[in-house]
């Protein structure tokens, strides 16, 4: 599956100015279409600080320096923990494969252990790090595998959104991406998807995702502070806030950036 | 005295005379009263869960509500299968449908865990492999060799997926934690979604999943595996979450069965005694009203039926029929004899009044003992039946008597050709031969009595307390065969949970406290009292230890836990990320603190108790001033359960034994009073004796009977008594007031007795078998009384006053 980590963040998508007077005749699933393919940058490396908050309100401050690189239509990706001290160090890199029937590559490295480990990690309704995220929050969907329906038009602080509803086609669907059901929310004038529910497949949990800070970095719309709480009913029962920071795009990364060498390196 | 008991007298005398010139003005007055809160009932609900016998306040429900508010329900449903063949693919294949088909259509279930979607962290050359146990069908012999050989040499899931001799695989269904009513899924608030979204995280005070909402996963999951059940495919179904539901279902059974036989024992023994159908319909109505109007109160304060009060509705119908029988038993002995109706009613109402508010009252002080009991049910039952009783005599003295005289009625005269008479006659001359003999050898009635009593205390030493409600159903029930099945394969069906909070971030990152963690486990491994032991005990130990043999190559020398603190916040953190959220079942976000948890099997709540102290001390030993361990879950609870029967009895039988002597001494002379209470004492030390000899244990219902009992035989006690002292002043003559008491007083006690001794025997229908012993025991202990009253009474009146002559 094709996994790109800013995506993943975003879920969302910035446009060429010509698209944008296409939108009015769009069906929902050009729209989720269109948000998937917008530019989201290539050769960057950031800075996330993830902030987890638990049910009893107690904050768990992570800090993660990401390297990401397209490789034709894959993406390769490299994260080192910065804190806490305990943890840092612990990188994990990422093959992220367009082709669909093609599982992503993914190794991890402990620096306690001093071992690099490929992980074989089957489906993508896990956590991402221990945040409210999935790796399928962070993975392009492959739209046939969906029934997009365009609930209405809205707007949302004052711009133009898409309601669109996703519903999986099959249970296979819904197992591997853990949710039964999803509403998201995608700007009209630059298709960047700002809010999103999913109905989480098991139980009675549903994950509000909100954008709350887009700026445009180099041309590119890029998420700088998105939020994801876990709810049951009206009450919150987890909550990831994730900042970006030191956005860099086009940096000229190196493959050999991409490696279990560097992984073992470190920073 | 006797001038504020002619005052008394005159002032019912006033009420029947009201009563009966306004008759229709008080039937629906009396009506528009209880309207309130009969029309309350629909909002009854029934609760019988584990929790449902403690009082919402008390500080181990307290503790258990945070355990399940940090880590979700510790009461699971365990399904356990017995195939030829766990490892054989024809029945992997069943299992994978019934895991899927349970995933699917069991409401409110969170998790379903199985050898199907186990979690399967392994490790190879280089590699770290995490995914479900059969992620892949096995295809071939050797594939499910494999698949066998990994889950019978993984200790993860020992006794918790698989019996350790690999013969029973289980499935375990974990259920939401919180009841999600009112909060519709598919309905909420897109505009204001922003403000939603950023809501502060937190516990708010939320409702657990309800009784009602768990009996609806039950019966969910035994519709399925019925499809798939048969005698060569056995499917035994388990938790006690599931045993609640069986005897909250047998408990509304049985309700209703008893509420019909009570009501038509009342009605047979009303048509024998008075021939009339009036005599029967009214008298009903009277108790089912004030049974309906009980009821309702509970509703209306939001108070809900739980096991014990599942004996009140029969009880209440019962105990409230006494004032009935008394006044029409008067009324119509005037009216058969020629009085007219007004007449013979004021006059019954007037002399039968304070008699029946006194035998009210004491039988409302023997139930109210159970007030201030640490058994919420108990405690309910002490505070609503008192006032269905209080009810039910304030409709005998208004609504019974206003019925009568709109009722158009005929008196008998044919008394001489009536055959039940002579049969009456009979009886009569049996109590009052009774009461002659007590008189003429009263020394030989005390000796009797004094070794009765002396063989009753040695039994009484024998009695034990227990608390164990699987023990309640019948033995052939599949429930209570499946959960010692399971029991016995799996090492344990219930939970005892330890906390330990190091009040510290990361606290639990600390290779020192992990082995401590790790040695409790195998501590409690270890310990056993009889039956009792603990099958398996999972901590966050076991979870890094998994987790460190995986990341070196499955190594089993590696089973062990990390010692750098860096290795162990890093491989945390790789489960963390490995998909499974396991960790959040045994640990805090912040890893300040850490959850053992300890399979034990469902027994009674007695042999746990060395266990748990054993256990309890191990734990103060190792963390006693760093940390502050916690002990909960269902087994902390029957504990708690088993402590509040042992001070509830004691408290009960205390207060009830103070009100009732009280009341007694109030009634009349002080000395008499006094005395009066042995004939009513011995009967519940003789069923306390019988017990203990016989083996049967004081538990939530045994230990009602002291009290109930005390409360309803001393009516009997008031109406000798006052007979006998009216007798007694006249020529001082023992003998002669004792049989002129019986002659007066000695069919209706006789005839009241034997109304309750058959609304208790009724109990002996139940399909539980605590409610069987509550019943014989209780109907025993009152008609024990009424002999006593017969026989015990009267020779201590001969003993003590019979000289005086």
């Amino acid at each position: 599956m094709k996994t790109n980590f800013r995506i993943l963040l975003l879920f969302a998508a910035a446009i060429f100015a010509g698209n944008q007077l296409q939108a009015q005749a769009l069906t929902a699933r050009e729209i989720v279409e269109k948000m998937q393919n917008r530019d989201d940058g290539d050769n960057e490396i950031s800075d996330m600080e993830m902030i987890l908050i638990d049910k009893n309100k107690k904050i768990r401050v992570r800090k993660i320096r990401t390297f990401s690189k397209d490789k034709g239509r894959d993406n390769r990706r490299i994260m080192f923990f910065l804190t806490p001290a305990d943890v840092r160090g612990t990188g994990f890199l990422t093959y992220d494969y367009d082709d669909y029937g093609k599982n992503d590559d993914q190794w991890l490295y402990l620096p306690a252990l001093n071992k690099v480990k490929r992980i074989s990690a089957g489906d993508k309704s896990s956590s991402f790090m221990g945040s409210d995220f999935n790796y399928s929050d962070m993975t392009k969907k492959n739209l046939p595998d969906y029934d997009f329906t365009l609930m209405k038009e809205l707007e949302i602080n004052g711009v133009k959104v898409w309601q669109i509803q996703s519903v999986p086609k099959s249970r296979k669907v819904i197992k591997e991406t853990g949710y039964k059901k999803g509403v998201i929310f995608i700007r009209q004038d630059n298709f960047v998807a700002i809010r999103a529910i999913y109905w989480v497949a098991r139980g009675t949990r549903r994950k509000y995702m909100e954008v709350k800070d887009l700026q445009l970095i180099d041309g590119i719309w890029t998420v700088k502070e998105i939020h994801m709480t876990t709810k049951e009913g009206k009450r919150a029962v987890h909550k990831t806030i994730l900042k970006i920071s030191n956005i860099r795009y086009n940096q000229n990364l190196q493959d050999n950036m991409f490696t279990t060498r560097q992984l073992e390196k470190g920073l | 005295m006797n001038s504020l008991r002619k005052k008394i007298d005159i002032a019912f005398a006033v009420l029947g005379r009201f009563v009966y010139r306004h008759a229709w003005l008080t039937i629906i007055g009396v009506l528009l009263l209880l309207a309130p809160l009969i029309l309350q009932l629909p909002q009854v609900k029934i609760d019988t869960s584990t929790e449902s016998f403690l009082h919402k306040e008390d500080p181990a429900l307290l503790a258990y509500n945070d355990f399940r508010d940090q880590f979700g329900r510790d009461e699971l449903m365990i399904l356990a299968f017995n195939p030829p063949e766990v490892f054989d693919l024809q029945f992997l294949i069943k299992l994978k449908e019934i895991h899927e088909r349970l995933e699917m259509e069991v409401p409110y279930v969170e998790e379903v865990t199985s050898l199907i979607n186990a979690r399967a962290t392994r490790g190879a050359e280089g590699e770290l492999i995490v995914e479900e146990l059969m992620e892949n069908r096995p295809r071939s012999e050797s594939e499910l060799q494999a698949i066998k050989d990994f889950v019978l040499s993984n200790p993860t899931y020992k006794n918790l997926l698989i019996s350790e001799d690999g013969k029973f695989t289980t499935m375990i269904l974990k259920t939401v934690n919180y009841s999600p009513a009112n909060e519709n899924e598919d309905e909420f608030d897109f505009e204001n979604f922003a403000e939603d979204s950023s809501a502060a995280t937190g516990p708010a005070k939320r409702e657990f999943l309800s009784d009602a909402e768990n009996s609806e996963a039950v019966a969910a999951v035994t519709k399925i595996i019925t499809e798939y059940q048969n005698d060569d495919f056995p499917i035994y179904f388990a938790g006690s979450n599931v045993i609640t539901d069986y005897i909250k279902r047998g408990m509304q059974r049985d309700m209703l069965r008893f509420i019909r036989l009570t009501v038509l024992a009342i009605a047979i023994l009303l048509f024998i005694l008075f021939r009339r159908l009036s005599a029967v319909i009214w008298p009903l109505l009277v108790v089912i009203l004030s049974l309906l109007a009980t009821i309702g109160f509970m509703a209306l304060t939001g108070t809900t039926l739980k096991l014990p009060t599942a004996v009140l509705p029969s009880f209440l119908l019962a105990v409230g029929i006494g004032d009935s029988v008394h006044i029409l038993a008067l009324f119509f002995k005037r009216f058969n004899a020629g009085e007219s109706k007004e007449s013979a009613l004021i006059s019954t109402i007037k002399h039968a009044g304070l008699p029946i508010v006194l035998t009210s009252l004491t039988t409302a002080g023997g139930l109210l003992s159970f007030a201030p009991s640490g058994i919420a049910p108990i405690s309910e039952l002490g505070l609503f039946a008192p006032f269905g009783v209080i009810i039910a005599l304030f409709l005998s003295l208004t609504l019974l008597p206003a019925l009568i005289t709109v009722t158009r009625i005929r008196a008998h005269f044919d008394k001489g050709k009536n055959p039940t008479l002579r049969h009456h006659i009979f009886l009569d001359e049996l109590i009052v031969g009774a009461g002659d003999l007590a008189t003429r050898k009263p020394w030989w009635v005390l000796g009797v009595s004094m070794l009765l009593a002396i063989i009753a205390g040695l039994g009484i030493l024998r009695l034990n307390f227990a608390h164990k409600p699987l023990e309640w159903l019948p033995e052939d029930e599949p429930v209570r065969i499946s959960s010692e099945k399971i029991d016995h394969a799996l090492k344990g069906s219930v939970s005892l949970e330890v906390v330990i909070d190091k009040k510290q971030e990361n606290g639990w990152y600390d290779y020192e406290d992990l082995q401590k963690l790790d040695s409790l486990g195998l501590f409690a491994e270890s310990l056993k009292n009889g039956k009792v032991y603990f099958g398996r005990a999972f901590s966050l130990a076991d979870i890094l230890k998994e987790i460190h043999k995986a990341l070196n190559e499955n190594s089993d020398e590696f089973y062990a836990l990390p010692e750098s603190r860096e290795l162990i916040a890093q491989e945390f953190l790789l489960f963390e990320n490995s998909g499974s959220d396991d960790l959040e079942d045994f640990t805090d976000s912040q890893f300040s603190k850490a959850r053992i948890m300890l399979k034990a099997p469902f027994e009674d709540a007695r042999s746990y108790q060395p266990v748990f102290k054993a256990l309890k001390q191990e734990l103060h030993q190792a963390f006693g001033t760093e940390a502050e361990i916690k002990l909960t879950g269902i087994m902390a609870l029957f504990i708690t359960t088993l402590h509040q029967v042992m001070t509830s009895m004691a408290v009960s039988y205390g207060y009830a034994f103070l009100i009732i002597t009280i009341l007694m001494m109030m009634i009349g002379h002080v000395r008499m009073g006094a005395i009066s209470m042995i004939p009513n004492l011995l009967p519940i030390l003789l069923t306390l004796g019988l017990m203990g000899w016989f083996g049967l244990t004081l538990d939530v219902f045994t230990l009602l009977i002291g009290s109930i009992a005390l409360g309803l035989a001393v009516d009997d006690t008031i109406h000798f008594m006052h007979n006998f002292r009216h007798f007694y002043s006249i020529d001082n003559d023992v003998a002669r007031a004792v049989h002129q008491t019986l002659e007066i007083a000695g069919r209706a006690m006789l005839f009241t007795t034997i109304v309750l001794t058959a609304g208790f025997f009724i109990f002996m229908f139940a399909s539980m078998g605590n409610i069987f012993n509550f019943g014989l025991l209780t109907g025993f202990t009152i008609s024990v009384a009424l002999l006593a009253d017969f026989l015990l009474a009267p020779a201590l009146m001969q003993v003590i006053y019979g000289d005086k002559k």
